[in-house]
C-alpha cells in the first residue's frame, strides 16, 4: 500500500493530488450515501466522496479516511477505516492534530516506508 | 543674482573630516578676535565666522587672515553666501567637542542676501560622537542629551547628579567619576588597559569561541541573569562577589566579579540589557557552581571594559530563551535537575526561618503556590528574594533554571543562578495564563505535585533503558524508581515459578522431599503442601537497550495473564505448548514497567537488581502528549 500522508484540514491544498490519510469526526452523511462531511483534527470541515456506498458509519464516529485530494479540495476516498467505540473513547484529537503538524514540521524525522 | 542653494549637511561632514567638499554656505555671524600669539608688531585681526549650511550652524570657523580684506571691504558680511574652496579641521579637544574649521580659501558668491532657512546649532553630541577610537567613552544608552542652545563648542554642563557609584562618563563631562582617582602612569585612566580605552567593535566574536588563550576579544552580550552580591570569607580574608550570565546568539557564559570589580559592575549591569565586554579573564568552568553550557567562565578583572550598547545596536542579541515545561511534566523529571517553568502565583506563605542541620545556619524562606492550567506546585524562594517578594497581585512568574526537588512529591527551589521574571513580555504564555487565571484558575483546585498525593505514578520518572547505564541508576545508596516503556523480549519460563512455603508471610522456597513433604528451612518446618509463586526473570527491551528484570507475584500475573498456581500446574503437567502460548502472549508488546533499581552485594560482586513494581498498559493519549511536550522541549524557539 502506498504511503498516505497524514494531514489535517488546513493542509489539504498543499497535498492536492497526493494520497492522504485524514482522521476526523463524521458530522454528516449525505442522503446520497456516498458523500460525508468530516470535521478534521483542526476543526475544519471537508467533503469526502467515496466510490462505494458508505456503511457502518454514523455521525459522531471517529474515522480514518484514505484517499486522494482532488482539484476541488475534497477527498476522493477509496478506504474508510472505522474503529470500535472502545478504541476511540480515549482518543485525543487535539494531540493527534499536534502530532500531524509535527510530522510536517520534521519530515526528516518522521519515518515512513521502512 | 540668482538665489544660491546651500549645501545642507556640509558642516557636519567637514567636522567629521571630509574636507575635500566645496560646500556653499552662508555667513550668519562675524566676530573679530585680537590675535595674541602673532608677532606683536603686527597685531592682525582674526575673524571668527558662524556659518550655516541651511540646516545647521557652526560657530567655530576661523577665517584665514589672508582673506581679512574681504570683511574689511564688506564684500564678506552677514548673510553673504560663500563657497568654501579649502578647509581644514583643527581638533583642539575632540573629547569635549572642541573643533574648529579653518577656512583657508573661500569665494564670496553673493555679498548681500536674505537669511536662508532657519538653521540651528549643530548638537555637541553629533560632533563628539563620530570622533573615532581615541574617544574615551563609557556611556549608558541614554547618552544623547539635548543639543546645546548656545552655539559654542563648550562642553555640555555636567549633569547635576552623576551617581558616583556607577562608572559612566556622561557626554562632554570633564569630571570622570572614578571610584578611585588613580591614573595609570602613561596617562590612561583605569577604565581601559594600555593602548586603547575603548571597545573595539571590529573584533566582536561569538561567546562560544571564547577561550583563555585569546588575547584581544570583544563580545556583545545580553545580561540574562544577575545574582545578588554575596560575601564570603577565605584564607585571604573577607570578600564579595556577584555572578551574571551573558548570552549572545552563539551561546552563554557565566561571569563573576570580585571585590572592587564587584562594586564597579554590579550596579551598572542591568538584566535584559546588552553590553560590549572586553578584557576579562577566562578559565575552565567550575561545574560545581556553574551549570551554564560553556566549558569556560569569565572573571571581570582590573582591565575589564564594559560598555552599554546604544539602543537598537543590541537587537540582534537574543532575549532570554525560556524552554517552559508544564508543571505536570515536573513529575516526570528527576530530583536535582533544573527546568524552566511559568505559572501564576496563587498564594504566598509568610516568611519562615529554618535552621540547616548541616551548617546550623539559619535560612529565611517563603513558599509560593505556582499554578498553571493543569497542575500546581510549591516553589521556595530564599533570603532577600523571599523577603522582598509580594505575591498579592497573583502575578505570572517565569523561572529559568529552577531546581526540582522531590520532597513530598515534587517541589521547586530557587538557586542563586535561577532567573526569575515577573509577567515576562517575551512569551505569549504570560497573557494566556493571566486570562485563564482571572477567568477560572483562581477558583479551581488543581492537582498539587507537592502534596505527596498519588505517590505511586507521579514519582517515577520515565526513562529509557539506556539511561539506566548513562545515569548510573541503582548505584546510589537509595534505590531508584523509574518507569520505562518497553516490551518483554525474553522470559525464562523454566524458572518462572517456584514452590513456596505455604506459611503466610514466609515466601521461602521449600525443598521437595519427594515423598509428599516439603521442607521450609526458614520456618524450620515440614509441610504437606506448598504454594506456587512467581519469580520471573524477564528481559525487557526498548529502542535504546535491554535489561533483565525480576517480576514477582501480582505483577507477574499481570504480565503472563495466568496465576502462579495455573502456571505451576501446567509445569507439573509438562504442558509445554500451553506454557509456550502463555509466554508468547506476554512478549513482544509494549507496556509501562515501573522498576526499582538497587545495588546489592553478592560476595565480591556488586550488581544492580531490577525489580518490577508494576506492569501496566500504555495510555496512548497521555503518552502521546508527553512525547509532544518532550519534542517541544527540544525545539530552539520560545514557547
Amino acid at each position: 500500500m502506498t504511503h498516505h500522508y497524514r494531514i489535517n484540514g488546513s493542509m489539504i491544498q498543499q497535498f492536492s493530488g497526493k494520497p492522504v490519510s485524514i482522521i476526523g469526526t463524521v458530522s454528516k452523511i449525505h442522503p446520497s450515501g456516498n458523500v460525508l462531511d468530516l470535521e478534521t483534527s483542526d476543526q475544519q470541515h471537508i467533503v469526502v466522496r467515496s466510490s462505494d456506498h458508505i456503511v457502518d458509519v454514523n455521525p459522531g464516529n471517529i474515522i480514518e479516511v484514505l484517499g486522494e485530494v482532488d482539484n476541488r479540495n475534497q477527498i476522493a476516498c477509496d478506504t474508510i477505516v472505522t474503529f470500535e467505540p472502545e478504541q476511540t473513547a480515549n482518543f485525543d484529537m487535539d494531540m493527534y492534530n499536534q502530532a500531524v503538524m509535527l510530522f510536517q514540521h520534521y519530515p526528516q524525522d518522521y519515518l515512513v516506508n521502512l | 543674482m540668482a538665489n544660491q542653494r546651500l549645501t545642507t549637511g556640509a558642516l557636519l561632514r567637514y567636522i567629521r573630516g571630509s574636507t575635500t567638499e566645496k560646500a556653499i554656505l552662508q555667513v550668519v555671524g562675524i566676530k573679530s578676535i585680537e590675535s595674541k600669539t602673532d608677532d606683536p608688531s603686527n597685531a592682525s585681526k582674526r575673524y571668527r565666522l558662524m556659518l550655516s549650511d541651511g540646516k545647521s550652524t557652526f560657530s567655530s570657523c576661523m577665517l584665514g587672515t589672508q582673506m581679512n580684506k574681504l570683511i574689511e571691504t564688506e564684500s564678506l558680511k552677514e548673510n553673504s553666501i560663500v563657497r568654501i574652496d579649502r578647509v581644514m579641521v583643527n581638533s583642539i579637544d575632540k573629547q569635549n567637542g572642541r573643533v574648529m574649521l579653518m577656512l583657508y580659501e573661500l569665494e564670496v558668491l553673493q555679498s548681500d542676501s536674505e537669511r536662508i532657512g532657519d538653521p540651528v546649532a549643530l548638537p555637541l553630541t553629533d560632533i563628539i560622537n563620530n570622533n573615532g577610537a581615541s574617544t574615551n567613552r563609557l556611556e549608558t544608552t541614554n547618552n544623547n542629551q539635548a543639543p546645546t542652545a548656545a552655539p559654542t563648542p563648550a562642553p555640555a554642563p555636567t549633569p547635576a547628579a552623576a551617581p558616583p557609584a556607577t562608572n559612566v562618563i556622561r557626554q562632554g563631562s570633564k569630571a570622570l567619576p572614578t571610584l578611585d582617582d588613580r591614573k595609570k602612569p602613561n596617562g590612561d585612566n583605569r577604565f581601559g588597559g594600555k593602548g586603547g580605552n575603548s571597545i573595539d567593535k571590529e573584533r566582536i566574536i561569538n561567546i562560544d569561541t571564547l577561550n583563555p588563550y585569546m588575547n584581544k576579544w570583544t563580545i556583545k552580550a545580553r545580561v540574562s541573569n544577575k545574582g545578588a552580591i554575596r560575601t564570603y570569607e577565605n584564607a585571604r580574608g573577607p570578600g564579595k562577589l556577584f555572578s551574571c550570565d551573558l548570552v549572545d546568539q552563539s551561546g552563554e557564559i557565566r561571569a563573576t566579579a570580585f571585590n572592587a570589580e564587584c562594586d564597579k559592575f554590579h550596579s551598572m549591569l542591568e538584566i535584559g540589557e546588552v553590553y560590549y565586554i572586553a578584557k576579562a579573564s577566562l578559565k575552565a568552568a567550575n561545574r560545581q557552581f556553574n551549570t551554564t553550557n560553556n566549558d569556560y567562565e569569565m572573571t571581570f578583572n582590573h582591565d575589564t571594559i564594559i560598555e552599554a550598547c546604544d539602543a537598537g545596536e543590541g537587537e540582534n542579541i537574543p532575549q532570554v530563551q525560556f524552554n517552559f515545561i508544564p508543571i505536570s511534566e515536573i513529575a516526570n523529571r528527576s530530583a536535582n535537575s533544573t527546568c524552566d517553568v511559568i505559572g501564576v502565583v496563587k498564594s504566598t506563605s509568610d516568611m519562615q526561618t529554618i535552621v540547616s542541620k548541616a551548617s546550623q545556619k539559619e535560612f529565611q524562606k517563603r513558599e509560593i503556590l505556582l499554578v498553571d492550567e493543569k497542575a500546581s506546585i510549591s516553589v521556595t524562594l530564599w533570603g532577600q528574594q523571599a523577603e522582598e517578594f509580594d505575591g498579592s497581585s497573583n502575578q505570572v512568574l517565569a523561572f529559568k533554571g529552577i531546581k526540582i526537588g522531590d520532597f513530598n512529591g515534587r517541589t521547586l527551589s530557587c538557586m542563586n543562578s535561577t532567573l526569575i521574571r515577573q509577567d515576562p513580555t517575551e512569551t505569549p504564555r504570560t497573557v494566556e495564563l493571566r486570562v485563564w487565571f482571572d477567568n477560572e484558575g483562581k477558583s479551581i483546585d488543581l492537582p498539587d505535585l507537592s502534596k505527596g498525593a498519588d505517590v505511586g505514578s507521579r514519582q517515577t520518572p520515565i526513562k529509557t533503558l539506556s539511561q539506566i547505564i548513562s545515569e548510573g541508576l541503582g548505584l546510589g545508596d537509595k534505590p531508584d524508581y523509574i518507569s520505562v516503556k518497553a516490551m518483554t523480549t525474553l522470559i525464562k519460563k523454566d524458572t518462572a515459578v517456584y514452590m513456596m512455603c505455604p506459611e503466610e508471610r514466609c515466601g521461602k522456597k521449600v525443598v521437595d522431599e519427594n515423598n509428599g513433604s516439603y521442607r521450609c528451612e526458614k520456618c524450620n518446618k515440614t509441610y504437606s503442601n506448598f504454594k506456587w509463586a512467581y519469580m520471573v526473570s524477564a528481559e525487557i527491551s526498548d529502542p535504546t537497550g535491554s535489561q533483565w528484570i525480576t517480576v514477582f507475584r501480582n505483577e507477574a500475573e499481570a504480565l503472563l495473564g495466568v496465576t502462579a498456581d495455573e502456571f505451576g500446574t501446567h509445569k507439573l503437567n509438562q504442558s509445554e505448548s500451553i506454557i509456550e502460548d502463555i509466554v508468547r502472549k506476554a512478549m513482544n508488546h509494549e507496556r509501562i514497567f515501573k522498576l526499582r533499581a538497587k545495588a546489592e552485594q553478592y560476595n565480591d560482586e556488586r550488581r544492580i537488581r531490577f525489580t518490577c513494581m508494576s506492569v501496566s498498559d500504555i495510555d496512548w493519549p497521555s503518552h502521546g502528549r508527553r512525547l509532544i511536550d518532550e519534542i517541544k522541549q527540544m525545539e530552539p524557539t520560545q514557547n
